[in-house]
């Protein structure tokens, strides 16, 4: 014993007889051994205090609620002090295990250095013992436990240095006793947790220094917050060590920061406890959730005890507390390591560290181990150096993707740029304009409308963050990279079916070369493109077909989340999946009739075995409740389930159809067929696949019937688009259908020519063609495609520049489809991404008095249109000339302008949008917003509206509400008796409400279908340390 | 092994039901619709100085006032509805209303209740000082109308003067004040915006003494051929009259004139019209006395270049104005007791007309013939159907102790027939 210390060990158990008997074994058998040991149980109930006392230590009892301070506090008050040589305590937990040089290289740590209070060992983990815990710990002024080590860091001899520290751990800290006593020793506050960052933190304002000794080894199991063992200290509250945790966390924090930086430090303990309870609320964990909430909250309402706590600290604080600055990690680490840990955690979601089966990749001999590695490298370099074609024919996914990619590039030669047309109006706004749009209950859109808005919407806005919010740069370049990624979809999916990747790119070609994926880039149909990309995938996963009772509630939740983001871009998806599971309910209900008329109804649903029930329960419900309200509408209005996200465009005859080519007025030529008719044939003469080929039969007449309906809404008119159902079929049929080739051309080969050469060879051959000719076609004539950039506008300029007036004027556009004229109202611009979707009808007045206006006798149609705020009406050129000299000499219309766009006409008498009438007929327009107005009357009247009329509109006046009347003309208006304050709005306590419980339905079902974390304790101690 | 045939067997089956089911019908819409609605037609207000009707064909027609504070239309409750000084509008109906007018002095001047027309051409009236001419413009619309008035005389065309009629108002012109002195008057109106309907006319005194009085209608475009199918050959009474035919060719080309009158008597050239000159710009009137035994004519110009013209019939103390028509389609007039004189000009007139007289009895009466045929009901009629099965022309002369008058054969408002448009916003959509 070279050193002159005398070493006081003081062991403190607490349920700890799992790891007691080591760690006794640790501290009896030091090199340098120490001086005294003392041993306190605080209250154990397993045992401990009899293993301590049988290993001859003198043990102190004290009781379970006792704290680690308690007990060392019990433990000094039992020895008595040293005078003849300077006494270091070393305070040691019951699951700690100090290696047997740990003590003499701690003492070596602090001899010869007066100022060090405290040193502290590297701790290593108890199972993984070269698992690095800690070298000296720190506090971020979240309260997160700093270490500045990486989860999971090995040791492998990088921090060998002895290092200033702000703490060190208490599981097996060296101090002077001196000190340790001068400092108050632990702070009774902190019977559990945080204790060691307080200690540290004080000494360290003292003006002593904290060391790490890097030598001294200990391994530590962390019983206590792996919640291996009940915390039972009086101030943990419901025995939740994690609450203990925080609290005390943010209580080491505002007892000794500064008093300037308590209300930064309160708002950053606050904020980032409400962060962390969502992550773990996502995470599933609740209580975890409740404990981030309920220590910054158990905290504040005891302001007392921080306020003595402070007190106290002052009357010993030497140094100022922003010495310890230099102690606590920046910022920028600790988002580092969030960010870390975060996408650590979803790459081991993504890639699962087992390999594919499918994998066919051949192991080098490195791998395998039976040679260095430097032979795999001769290998390579005796390879003889292949062409590049020869590497695109060995390498069929890659020119499968390079050749899809590059009939798009050259397909896509009009289309780069912002796109609009077809079925696609342009998109102007940002993704947050979306989002409003998403919200609002009124829609600015012709004569506004209240329709909710189709969740697809913002879905788009959503996936917009990928161009930083640039809505229209986005859905630009999802026309640009669709046939690749469909080709990738499906090669992923046909690769699940374990076909080979020549079979699988032979079938992702047929499905990226489609005349429907081709239609839907070409017409705008922005619904089905995303449609392509997603159901191969979805097919694949089998939702309905499978068996449900053996599937786990999160896949029914992913595989529910899944359909409904589907449906948010396809009604008639949507319609078709809540029917199948509503016939699979009733089906089950009937298979099992004769139980449910046994138990009865009550028994039946409490007891029975409803797994599969639920499940299709589920899948019946989740869908239309994740876009609501939106799917609550379609119940209401059935036939706007026909309708695809846009504008309706007509689309094939029945013939192209057949072909499974939706056609359409830029769509691919109807004679070019898809291949998939004649794979779908093969399937239906193959015994294999019987219920896809049923599935896709059934859709295909589906398909059919629907082609014959010619259906109004959004916005127009036009066919019922097919090209979702073809989509569907596509991704149904091309993968069954390989695999039946697959296992046919073998046998072809060893039998005699006959009638399966001849259908294979017209398969493959009518394959080849129909890819080829749409191919060329994509590449030549399908490049003049109706969508594309540079659009001229369409609503003129001055037009545009009036939308922002107080007056909020809108303008009738009349032009020709065709030879049908066709109008619209615009509020001062183009049609927008979303307004085709929730435009409604025009009210029967405006429809009369516009078909009067045309056919020349209605005289008094200015007066409507003008009280429904249309300020100029516009016929875009080429405009019909017997219109333009009826409009001229209808009265109500003064000619504004006659330019190379069309003929404009001022209203004779618009109304502003908002005007009071007094009771003298005098009309003033009012001050109004986007929506509604506020303003002050200082005259009774009629309040009237330049809106189409509906029950959501509300008026108060001086806080009262008006009762909402309907003009003779079809606006709302209210009727003022006396003076004051209006407020006028559109009430959307409705919309809110229902897209609230949207939210929360999405909320949940995201929370449902992720992956559950895992409370501490369910951790395998393994795995922890 | 069976059933799976059965069942692909089935599918297939039913996919070709479903093609078979849907080949029945034909996607494709049903074409444009279109809408067919009589326009609102407008009858002038009082302007001589005798008494006015306007002429409805029931009762429950909806009318108001020009100018009314209110744009609202009321039920007539009557059919003959006393005219004062403002001007009536009458919705739109299948029937052409006429306003007549009876001078206390024996005059009689009727006029068809018209819509607006954008371009039109009044051939007759005088500036001169027994002229008591005016034009009536009536603005029924809800905007400023804007009207230019060409006035030629015997001197040439005079410079234009431009009219604006305040919405849902009328403005009467008296003539001397566009061509003062002048006997000779063509007006040429032209509508340049607003719903404007123009009346005009002719009436005439001598001092005290009344020349009697017409309403002149628009004779429509200039044309090298003209047709005036029904002229008066008598005055009132047994007198004789003067027929004075008056002729401007617009452009700046002289017009050499080819006439010809048809008759019951046959067909011939009147020696004083046939190969004569018209000088360019400048009205020409030439006095002409054909000898016929019927109390009706048509006369015919042809000639190199676009002409107006029209007839007037001058019997003592008072007169016609008769002029140029377009061939009638089908048409529903109402006369309100009188007894029209209906003239056909066609070379194969085919004319049905279905009438109602004032004791209510109800006929069909069919008119054939070849260049002239006229036709006169026994009893003053309620309203008649002209259904034009040829390309005829028509004309009504109005003939009793109460003065003479003359109205085309021909609507007020023609059925107005458009495609209905739709709501599409499409039309503001990019491409």
């Amino acid at each position: 014993m070279s050193d002159n210390f005398f070493v006081t060990a003081i062991v403190v158990s607490h349920d700890g007889a799992t790891w007691l008997p080591e760690a006794i074994t640790a501290i009896s058998s030091q090199s340098r051994p120490v001086n005294r040991i003392i041993a306190v149980d605080n209250g154990s109930l397993d045992g401990s205090e009899k293993l301590l006392s049988q290993s001859g230590i003198a043990v102190l009892k004290s009781d379970r609620e006792s704290g680690f301070g308690d007990a060392i506090d019990l433990a000094l008050a039992h020895s008595k002090p040293i005078s003849d040589q300077e006494e270091l305590v070393w305070l040691l937990h019951d699951d700690i295990a100090p290696t047997r040089t740990a003590l003499k290289f701690l003492i070596e740590g602090l001899e010869d250095k007066p100022q060090v209070a405290f040193v502290g060992p590297k701790l290593r983990g108890w199972y993984d013992r070269n698992h690095l815990l800690e070298l000296g710990i720190s506090i971020a002024v979240n309260g997160a436990r700093w270490t500045g080590l990486e989860d999971g860091e090995q040791d492998q001899g990088q921090y060998e240095e002895q290092e200033e520290v702000l703490a060190v751990s208490t599981a097996a800290m060296l101090v002077r006793r001196k000190v340790f006593e001068e400092l108050g020793g632990l702070d009774p506050n902190l019977a559990l947790f945080r204790d060691d960052v307080d200690l540290g933190w004080r000494a360290r304002v003292a003006g002593y220094s904290v060391l790490t000794a890097p030598k001294a080894l200990a391994f530590h199991a962390e019983a206590s917050a792996s919640e291996r063992r009940s915390v039972d200290v009086e101030e943990a509250f419901l025995h939740r060590p994690r609450l203990l945790d925080r609290q005390n966390a943010a209580y080491v924090l505002l007892v000794n920061v500064s008093w300037w930086l308590i209300p930064w430090v309160s708002i950053q303990l606050v904020g980032t406890a409400a962060i962390r309870a969502v992550g773990y609320l996502i995470a599933k964990l609740p209580g975890y959730a409740a404990d981030e909430i309920a220590a910054v909250g158990l905290l504040i309402i005891k302001p007392r005890k921080l306020l003595i706590a402070r007190k106290k600290r002052k009357a010993k604080r030497l140094l100022s507390a922003r010495i310890i600055r230099e102690y606590i990690p920046p910022r920028g680490s600790q988002i580092r390591l969030a960010w870390e840990r975060t996408s650590a955690s979803i790459n081991k979601l993504i890639r699962p560290t087992t390999q594919d089966d499918d994998v066919t990749e051949p192991m080098s001999y490195a791998d395998i181990g039976v040679i260095d590695e430097s032979f795999d490298d001769q290998d390579i370099a005796n390879v003889p150096r292949k062409s590049k074609w020869e590497t695109l024919r060995n390498r069929p996914l890659l020119a499968g993707l390079g050749l899809t990619t590059l009939v798009t590039i050259l397909a896509s030669r009009n289309r780069y740029g912002a796109l609009a047309g077809g079925a696609l109006p342009i998109a102007h706004a940002g993704a947050s304009d979306l989002f409003t749009k998403y919200g609002e209950s009124w829609h600015l859109v012709g004569l506004g409308s209240a329709a909710p808005t189709p969740p697809w919407l913002a879905l788009v806005a959503l996936a917009s963050g990928f161009t930083l919010g640039n809505v229209s740069a986005f859905v630009a370049i999802l026309f640009w990279i669709a046939p690749p990624l469909a080709f990738f979809a499906m090669y992923r999916a046909l690769k699940r079916l374990n076909l080979t990747v020549v079979y699988s790119v032979v079938g992702a070609l047929i499905y990226a070369m489609s005349p429907v994926v081709w239609a839907s880039v070409n017409e705008g149909r922005l619904g089905t493109i995303v449609i392509c990309l997603v159901a191969p995938a979805f097919i694949g996963l089998n939702a309905l077909t499978s068996d449900l009772t053996h599937r786990s509630w999160r896949r029914i939740y992913q595989l529910a989340l899944f359909a409904g983001f589907i449906g948010a871009f396809s009604s008639a998806f949507l319609a078709i999946w809540t029917l199948a599971a509503v016939t699979l309910i009733i089906g089950e209900l009937i298979q099992r009739r004769t139980e449910i008329r046994e138990l009865k109804v009550t028994t039946f649903l409490m007891t029975a075995d409803r797994e599969r029930l639920k499940r299709l329960v589920a899948f019946a419900l989740l869908p239309g409740l994740l876009t609501a309200p939106w799917s609550f509408s379609l119940l209401f209005h059935p036939t706007q389930i026909l309708l695809d996200p846009g504008l309706p465009l007509n689309g094939s005859s029945i013939g192209g159809i057949m072909a499974l080519n939706p056609g359409g007025v830029t769509g691919v030529p109807l004679w070019i067929i898809s291949p998939v008719v004649f794979l779908l044939l093969a399937v239906l003469l193959s015994p294999r696949f019987r219920f896809e080929s049923i599935l896709a039969v059934a859709l295909f007449s589906l398909a059919v019937l629907l082609s014959s309906l010619h259906i109004s809404g959004h916005g127009s008119s036009g066919g019922v688009w097919s090209g979702t159902l073809i989509i569907f079929i596509q991704a149904i049929i091309i993968g069954p259908a390989l695999v039946v080739l697959k296992s046919l051309i073998p046998n072809l080969k060893n039998s005699a020519l006959g009638f399966g050469h001849f259908l294979t060879a017209a398969i493959a051959l009518l394959t080849i063609f129909s890819v080829s000719a749409t191919t060329f076609w994509a590449m030549t004539t399908g490049a003049n495609s109706l969508v594309g950039q540079g659009q001229p506008e369409i609503v003129p300029a001055f037009i545009q520049s009036l939308s922002d007036t107080p007056n909020k004027p809108k303008t009738l556009v009349i032009g020709r489809n065709g030879d049908q004229l066709i109008y619209f109202v615009t509020r001062g611009s183009d049609l927008e991404l979303g307004d085709a979707d929730v435009t409604v009808a025009t009210p029967p007045e405006i429809e009369t008095a516009i078909d009067d206006l045309i056919s020349g006798v209605g005289i008094s149609s200015s007066k409507i249109i003008g009280a429904y705020g249309i300020q100029y009406l516009f016929i875009k050129n080429p405009a019909d000339p017997g219109v333009v000299r009826t409009i001229d000499g209808i009265g109500g219309f003064t000619r504004s302008s006659s330019t190379s766009a069309g003929v404009v006409w001022r209203v004779i008498g618009s109304k502003p949008r908002v005007t009071i009438t007094d009771l003298s007929g005098q009309v003033t327009g009012l001050n109004a917003n986007s929506l509604g107005a506020q303003d002050q009357i200082s005259t009774p009247g009629n309040i009237m509206l330049a809106e189409k009329y509906d029950g959501g509109w509300r008026l108060l006046l001086n806080g009262k509400r008006l009762p909402l009347r309907k003009s003779p003309v079809g606006i709302p208006y209210f009727v003022a008796t006396e003076t004051g304050n209006i407020n006028l709005e559109h009430d959307g306590t409705k919309r809110r409400a229902l897209l609230s419980l949207e939210f929360i339905t999405l909320l949940t079902v995201i929370v449902l279908s992720l992956p559950a974390g895992r409370r501490r304790r369910e951790v395998p101690i393994e795995e922890l340390a | 092994m069976n059933q799976l045939r059965r069942s692909t067997l089935l599918a297939l089956v039913f996919l070709i039901s479903c093609v078979l089911f849907v080949g029945t019908f034909d996607k494709t819409k049903s074409g444009i619709r279109t809408i067919a609605k009589y326009p609102a037609t407008v009858c002038p207000s009082n302007l001589g100085d005798g008494a006015s009707t306007a002429v409805l064909p029931n009762s429950s027609v909806m009318i108001r006032s020009i100018p009314t504070k209110t744009s609202k239309l009321v039920k007539a409750g009557i059919t003959n509805v006393a005219q004062g000084k403002r001007a009536l509008f009458i919705d739109g109906n299948q029937s052409t209303s006429i306003s007549v007018t009876r001078g206390t002095a024996g005059w009689l001047a009727t006029t068809s209740c018209v819509i607006s027309d954008s371009d039109q051409w009044f051939v007759g009236g005088s500036g001169s000082i027994t002229s008591r001419a005016s034009l009536d413009i009536v603005n029924s619309g809800l905007s400023n109308s804007v009207v230019d008035l060409f006035v030629y005389t015997a001197k040439g065309a005079q410079p234009i003067n431009s009219q604006v009629v305040s919405p849902n108002s009328e403005k009467n012109i008296l003539i001397d004040t566009l061509a003062p002195g002048e006997d000779s008057v063509v007006v040429h109106a032209v509508t340049r915006s607003g719903r404007v309907s123009i009346f005009y006319l002719d009436q005439r005194k001598k001092g005290l003494r009344s020349l009697g009085a017409d309403f002149i209608f628009n004779g429509g475009d200039p044309a090298k051929h003209i047709v005036i199918p029904a002229i008066l050959n008598s005055g009132v009474g047994k007198k004789a009259a003067i027929q004075i035919l008056r002729v401007l060719a617009p452009g700046s080309v002289a017009a050499t004139l080819k006439a010809t009158i048809y008759s019951s008597d046959g067909s011939f050239a009147p020696i004083e019209i046939d190969g004569k000159s018209i000088m360019a710009g400048k009205v020409t009137d030439i006095s002409f006395a054909p000898i016929l035994s019927d109390q009706a004519y048509s006369l015919v110009l042809d000639s190199d270049v676009p002409i107006v013209a029209g007839v007037q019939t001058v019997a003592n103390s008072e007169f016609t104005w008769s002029n140029s028509v377009l061939p009638f389609t089908n048409v529903t007039m109402t006369f309100g007791g009188l007894t029209p004189i209906t003239v056909f000009h066609g070379k194969s007139i085919a004319v049905a007309i279905s009438w109602t007289d004032v004791n209510g009895k109800s006929g069909t009466s069919y008119v054939t013939g070849e260049d002239f045929s006229i036709w006169s009901p026994k009893s003053g009629l309620k309203r008649a159907t002209f259904v034009n099965n040829s390309k005829s022309y028509g004309g009504i002369i109005f003939k009793s102790n109460g003065g003479i008058s003359a109205l085309p054969v021909a609507p007020g408002a023609s059925l107005e027939s458009a495609a209905i448009p739709v709501a599409d916003a499409r039309v503001i959509s990019r491409r």
